[in-house]
């Protein structure tokens, strides 16, 4: 007996020293997001260049800001999936535009995230770090953060210059929320995870989106140049659902 | 409460001999911030006082917020402090309809709030927008109009000052000088505002008599105002459209301040509907209603009698008006002055 677990304790140890140092699987995963922000696919470039809006206004940015939480990697075949927990990021074009998280290895080749602050964690605004209120994205009339920001100069055909200023973030009640989920394919651009011990996604905003789909958004039309809640704030967070975001 | 007392005590003899072997400690290294909890009067008629679990109540906590709210060094142009439209001798309001006090003299679309009883509200600002007082504070601290700080400014400062580092230490244990721990000590001291010592308060512990014409007055108020001015906290807390307005504009910058709480529910039935303020410290507390329109409490009285504009979300209560004789008036208004309460605006402890 005793000299079958040698056996099998040999057996154990030669295979172990069989293997090979590239087949090692890490144990973690670090993946390092970084984000570019467009504006008609140049890079923006905050209070010094104008820009023309899908509706032909100029634009000049002053502010471009928002929060991306509740990261999902998922498995499309299995199921499986892994979210971060307590991953609460601001992303600021005048600041921080890159984080990382790591999780345990597996293979995913789906991934979610959100634009905004969940209705859970949306309770309270006495918080530190990326959710300290001296982000300024808290509203100062409720409750709760600001999910996204944009502001700048906005003049349409020689008229008077207006601050265009769009504040999106609202959780409650349910018919009013803009807290939207954006889902990219992994796999599409190679960049399923599974074996490597980091990985680098790269994402790019491209800001003409805001306003073209599924809504278009004529900030002339409009009757005033502050886009604050109600029904066109879940417009400009329906486009950002769906083409904002791409992976490069 | 004397188990706690014991466990203190024992807690005290056991650490005597080890402070022998300290460096001088000063007693919160020994003991930690001091937790307590107010002693609350009958009359009120509330079984707890609500508090947050991450943020309980101490002694070094309420001083520290105390200190914030005196402090007029937070706000941008180092003028004006919470205590500025929060006067403890007006029940912690400020008198002014609209104030234009702030640090950009622009005044204001809402009249300031009389600050007691705060624990049990819900909801903070006229339409409940905020939902606790640790997050509320953020808003009048960094709002353009009104004390326009900078939070990371407002910590350089803290950091910075002679006594401040301290007494953060002493409140919350940390070196650390956040913003959360600002909302958190001023969020305490708010909370120890408590108005429970009016001649009511003490009719109803029977340590004093009311005359008969106040107590007519009590008997009308029961019959006409109590349905929202719920006896206790003389508020139910809750939203009411009391007919100030037929319509309301929503000019998109003013982020639906004249929409009352819809501009938080958007529920139909919320449109103008404001938080019913308390009738405790009323006749303090001129002007009244949300934007402070009415300059006396007779005028208040003659909006309920023949001025209630009626539109879908009127509070239906209010349909018909209330009316009074010359008599009755003068009887409602006689409780009412047995609502304000000297020994809360007179407390040395809410005082700089």
């Amino acid at each position: 007996m005793k000299k079958l677990a040698i056996l099998i304790l040999s057996i154990i140890g030669f295979t172990a020293c069989q293997n090979d140092d590239k087949d090692q699987i890490p144990a973690e995963t670090e993946v390092n997001f970084s984000f570019t922000h467009l504006f008609n696919g140049e890079e923006i470039d905050l209070e010094n260049q104008t820009y023309t809006l899908p509706a032909g206004e100029s634009f000049t940015p002053r502010k471009f800001k928002y929060y991306i939480s509740n990261i999902t990697f998922e498995n499309s075949n299995s199921g499986a999936s892994y979210k971060i927990e307590d991953g609460y990021f601001l992303i600021d074009q005048a600041g921080k535009k890159e984080f990382s998280v790591s999780l345990p290895t597996a293979e995913y080749d789906q991934l979610t995230f959100y634009v905004g602050i969940d209705k859970a964690r949306n309770l309270s605004t006495d918080q530190v770090g990326d959710l300290d209120p001296n982000n300024d994205m808290v509203w100062n009339w409720n409750t709760g953060y600001k999910f996204l920001v944009l502001e700048g100069e906005w003049n349409y055909q020689g008229s008077e210059r207006a601050g265009l200023i769009v504040h999106i973030g609202n959780n409650n009640p349910e018919n009013e929320q803009n807290f939207k989920a954006i889902s990219i394919d992994l796999n599409a651009k190679g960049k399923s995870l599974g074996n490597k011990a980091s990985i680098n996604l790269d994402l790019e905003a491209e800001l003409s989106e805001l306003f073209i789909h599924p809504n278009s958004i004529k900030i002339h039309e409009l009757e005033n140049t502050s886009i604050m809640g109600g029904d066109v704030a879940i417009q400009v967070a329906n486009n950002y659902q769906e083409g904002l975001f791409s992976l490069k | 409460m004397n188990i706690i007392k014991n466990i203190k005590h024992l807690l005290f003899i056991a650490l005597v001999p080890l402070s022998a072997c300290l460096d001088n400690p000063s007693p919160n290294e020994l003991k930690g911030p001091e937790l307590f909890t107010p002693v609350l009067s009958p009359s009120l008629q509330q079984e707890n006082f609500p508090q947050l679990a991450r943020n309980p109540m101490s002694k070094e906590g309420v001083l520290l917020g105390k200190t914030l709210f005196y402090d007029p060094a937070l706000s941008q142009n180092g003028k004006v402090s919470c205590a500025s439209c929060h006067e403890p001798k007006q029940a912690f309001s400020d008198g002014l309809p609209l104030s234009d006090q702030g640090v950009s003299g622009k005044p204001l679309h809402r009249h300031s709030p009389v600050l007691f009883n705060m624990a049990w509200h819900p909801g903070l600002f006229w339409d409940g927008g905020a939902t606790n007082l640790e997050s509320m504070v953020f808003g009048p601290l960094t709002h353009p109009d009104e004390m326009g700080a900078d939070l990371k400014e407002v910590i350089h400062y803290l950091n910075g000052s002679a006594q401040y580092p301290e007494m953060f230490k002493a409140a919350f244990e940390t070196d650390s000088i956040t913003s959360s721990l600002i909302g958190r000590s001023l969020a305490q001291f708010v909370r120890t505002l408590i108005s429970q010592d009016s001649k009511y308060d003490q009719w109803k512990r029977e340590e004093t008599e009311l005359d008969n014409v106040e107590v007519r007055g009590y008997q009308l108020y029961h019959k006409h105002c109590s349905t929202c001015h719920t006896e206790g906290l003389f508020t139910d807390l809750e939203y009411h459209n009391n007919g100030l307005d037929m319509n309301y504009p929503d000019p998109a910058e003013l982020e639906g301040i004249y929409l009352g709480r819809y501009r938080i529910s958007f529920d139909k039935k919320d449109k103008g509907a404001f938080k019913t303020p308390s009738l405790r410290n009323i006749a303090l507390t001129a002007p009244y209603m949300h934007d402070g329109r009415f300059s006396s409490l007779e005028e208040v009285l003659d909006h309920y009698e023949h001025g209630i504009k009626v539109n879908e979300s009127l509070a239906p209560e209010l349909k018909t008006g209330i009316r009074l004789s010359a008599n009755e008036r003068a009887e409602l208004l006689a409780f009412l002055e047995t609502l304000t309460d000297y020994k809360f605006i007179n407390n040395k402890a809410y005082q700089k």
